[in-house]
């Protein structure tokens, strides 16, 4: 069914947004790694609060 | 955000990846900061084990606010967004890590976010999911339930929220962004789709006007090899 017969039945599109957990955790955890590595670090620093 | 579920669900993942140890979590309050946001940090190191320090920012952004005592809430916003990317770059060489933004999809198409502030970062690892996404993410990695049920606020001033702030729900703009985005409806499809055209005008010019926030700065072409645009190596390139 395409968006537009979704919309127009009062439903949502949230669910084509579901992600697979486990393979995006496995995607990011590899990412995370191998960027901080390529750079030469083993570490990283985040903040907890940004914005406010 | 404000000990909130984007840099919870980066802290997470970062410890996965790295190991506890590896990993260190900056707390940097303003004196008018929720205290609630320090105490649902403070959950996540807890649960992380991860080293953390807190640095008050309020000395070093008041000399500023006193000489501009007309500054706006955007202005002071951005001020503070860009003392805590100073603080935590600085951490980044006393800790030797590097740092790791927190920015989702949905904030970076809207443009949400303060330039060379919060969005500052050697890597954003969750940069391509929306919230609805982090929200799922989250959940599956055991993200306390305090901070994936609060409602997601910049706490620039008491009671704010992003949704409040931004004018509609990130479930909303959410399903909207997918279509314009992954889907590539045009706003004329979308709008035929079902959604509410001022919503669709209003959110698209948003993307388009903060494209320059997602780029490198741009470079006039005046030389044979240009970077950006015939210099073009991976930033991973190692020849």
């Amino acid at each position: 069914m395409n968006a537009a017969a979704i919309l127009a039945r009062g439903g949502s599109l949230l669910p084509r947004l579901a992600i697979n957990p486990d393979l995006a955790r496995q995607m990011i955890v590899g990412f995370i790694r191998d960027a901080i590595h390529k750079a030469g670090s083993t570490r990283a620093v985040i903040g907890l609060e940004r914005r406010d | 955000m404000s000990g909130g579920i984007d840099s919870a669900l980066v802290a997470y993942l970062s410890a996965e990846a790295l190991g506890a140890a590896q990993v260190k979590a900056l707390r940097m309050p303003y004196r008018t900061s929720n205290p609630d946001s320090l105490s649902d940090a403070q959950q996540v190191i807890d649960a992380l084990g991860i080293a953390t320090e807190t640095v008050e920012i309020t000395e070093m952004a008041e000399p500023l606010f006193k000489r501009y005592p007309e500054m706006n809430a955007q202005r002071r916003g951005n001020i503070m967004a860009r003392l805590r990317m100073i603080v935590l770059y600085d951490q980044s060489v006393e800790f030797g890590g590097l740092v790791v933004g927190t920015s989702n999809k949905t904030e970076m198409l809207l443009g949400y976010s303060t330039i060379y502030g919060d969005s500052a970062a050697a890597l954003q690892p969750i940069a391509d999911l929306y919230k609805y996404q982090i929200r799922q993410l989250s959940l599956a990695m055991g993200v306390p339930r305090s901070i994936l049920d609060k409602p997601p606020s910049a706490d620039l001033w008491e009671g704010q929220t992003d949704e409040g702030e931004l004018g509609f729900t990130y479930d909303q703009v959410d399903q909207l962004l997918y279509l314009l985005v992954d889907e590539r409806y045009r706003p004329e499809e979308c709008i035929e789709a079902g959604f509410d055209a001022a919503f669709v005008q209003r959110v698209w010019r948003q993307v388009r006007l903060n494209h320059y926030k997602r780029t490198m700065p741009n470079i006039p072409k005046l030389s044979a090899r240009t970077l950006g645009h015939d210099f073009l190596y991976l930033r991973d390139w190692t020849g």
